[in-house]
């Protein structure tokens, strides 16, 4: 059977506006004036983070099209071909797997666009690896790449549930229901997305080993979370699934919120922080 | 929010410890497959070779007719087996499938014949079961594609296309729960499917009033109204992915 045609629906896109703004705001909020970053001007913060959220929502879908989905139907082949069982569960392991591999990567490139938009004429190229920097980072290019990311993919998924429903308000209370299930499935995968580039973002500005390592990190959690939707009607209930991803997500926005905070706070954690990274230049 | 004195790392070694053990979690009420049941599936065919079952496709939300869907059951040549034909006729085109299984319902081999309105050739599909494998020659659009191999898991397995006779075959009884790992010839593909029964209606279609078991494919949205009485028909179907519904309209018996 052809699938059917798609194209973006307004309607979609605006509630994926609406979701990717508040998440976006809500993390501002949560960190205050430590968004901007000693030496950073309001003004290029502003850009370096429009810039990212840019092409966060231009890259993603790139990365999909062009790279996960070749290779997971490259993937599927392979495991059709050579492994001797049907169980979904073992089947599309590598296939799940690497929507993390691929699509993390493609966020943080999102955040190096924007990054190097809002470093422009700085003074010295070291100076932005402190960890004051790195939370400014975090925000204003980390965590809009990813919300942009999140916009993207939001923006695809509802369009897709509001054309099924015929548009808000439409298709009875199951329909409501379905709806109503796909904006909150949603609202966690933009936080999500927000949180682990923003948290990558933070790792990277501190020194390549610690950006490998939170990138290794963020995209095996991802694909994890992916992963857990197998599961679901072999005894897990979508709702439970989507719980487990919105505590998922959540929790990563915990863990960078309180990365930032730390790290510019004047607890000490920043300075902290910035010893950690110093180490880390001298080997 | 104030982060403990974790570090980061630390911090996200012990997200990805958890999400992992939670997965495993979840992994563990997955449940066995039809390779990995307790009881085995039995299977116990209803028909007679000249079987004939017509049904018609109707629109899901506005009732309207728009194609038919007919099974027929051939006695295998040679004997030992059955030959399962499936067509499937609409404006837009057609697609005849014929799946040829043994006594124990696996198959042994399946083709495609699939045609635009016009009678024009769009698929060609050939699949030939054997030595732990099936392989799958196509040509689509009258080209020859490359063939497929997908490996078999162990039996009992389905071809796709005669699952829906493969429900006519269960022990059909209220709360039974099949997994049947189910081998998409089309796709080049395989998935464990599960079908339970969700309780006993009775459906007035075409053809008559017929009490009948509901199994619902979980999952799919799919569901099969099958006759509680022998020879088990296939009533009602329902695809709600697909929007159809179709129900019986003419069932005659083999001789």
């Amino acid at each position: 059977m052809a699938a059917p045609g798609f194209r973006l629906s307004l309607v979609g896109s605006a509630v994926a506006l609406v979701l990717a703004a508040a998440e976006y705001g809500l993390l501002i909020l949560s960190v205050g004036a430590r968004a901007r970053g000693k030496g950073l001007s309001w003004a290029r913060a502003g850009a370096g983070a429009l810039v990212s959220f840019a092409a966060g929502a231009a890259l993603f879908p790139a990365a999909i099209l062009l790279v996960q989905v070749p290779l997971q139907t490259a993937l599927s082949r392979i495991m059709m071909a050579a492994v001797a069982t049907a169980d979904q569960a073992v089947l599309s392991i590598p296939a799940v797997l690497v929507t993390g591999l691929v699509q993390e990567p493609a966020k943080l490139l999102a955040a190096g666009v924007g990054a190097a938009v809002a470093a422009a004429g700085r003074r010295s190229p070291r100076a932005g690896r402190d960890a004051n920097s790195a939370a400014a980072r975090a925000l204003t290019v980390g965590a809009a790449a990813g919300v942009g990311a999140g916009f993207a993919e939001a923006a695809f998924v509802l369009s897709v549930a509001f054309a099924a429903v015929g548009g808000p308000g439409a298709g009875g209370e199951a329909g409501r229901q379905a709806l109503a299930l796909a904006v909150a499935e949603r609202a966690s995968a933009v936080l999500f997305h927000l949180s682990t580039t923003g948290i990558v973002v933070f790792a990277w500005t501190l020194g390549v080993g610690r950006g490998v390592g939170a990138l290794g990190g963020v995209s095996a959690l991802h694909g994890l979370v992916d992963y857990s939707t197998v599961f679901i009607g072999r005894g897990m209930s979508v709702g439970f699934v989507e719980a487990a991803a919105a505590v998922a997500a959540a929790a990563c926005f915990g863990l960078l919120v309180g990365l930032v905070r730390r790290a510019s706070g004047a607890d000490g954690g920043g300075r902290a922080l910035e010893r950690a990274q110093q180490a880390e230049s001298r080997r | 929010m104030r982060m403990g004195r974790l570090s980061f790392p630390v911090t996200l070694a012990l997200g990805v410890a958890l999400a992992l053990a939670g997965s495993a979690a979840l992994a563990g009420c997955g449940g066995g497959g039809a390779g990995g049941q307790a009881a085995p599936l039995v299977l116990t065919t209803p028909w007679k070779a000249g079987e004939v079952t017509k049904l018609e496709m109707r629109a899901l939300d506005t009732g309207a007719v728009i194609g038919s869907w007919e099974l027929e059951v051939a006695a295998r040549p040679g004997g030992g087996g059955w030959v399962l034909t499936t067509r499937t006729v609409s404006p837009q085109g057609s697609e005849v499938w014929t799946v040829e299984v043994g006594a124990d319902l696996l198959p042994v081999s399946t083709g495609l014949d699939a045609r635009d309105g016009a009678g024009r050739e769009i698929a060609v599909l050939k699949a030939v079961y054997g030595d732990g494998k099936v392989v799958i020659n196509a040509r689509s659009s009258g080209k020859d594609q490359p063939p497929t191999t997908v490996k078999l898991p162990a039996p009992p397995y389905f071809d796709n296309e005669e699952v829906v006779a493969v429900l006519r075959c269960l022990p059909l009884a209220d709360g039974l729960k099949v997994q049947l790992d189910d081998i998409v010839t089309r796709t080049a593909a395989k998935r464990r499917v599960q079908a339970t029964v969700t309780g006993k209606e009775t459906v007035t279609v075409p053809a008559g009033t017929f009490e009948c078991w509901v199994l619902e494919f979980t999952g799919l949205g799919q569901k099969a109204w099958i006759a509680a009485a022998p020879p088990n028909q296939l009533v009602r179907y329902e695809n709600t992915a697909a929007k159809v519904r179709s129900v019986l309209v003419e069932y005659t018996p083999g001789p």
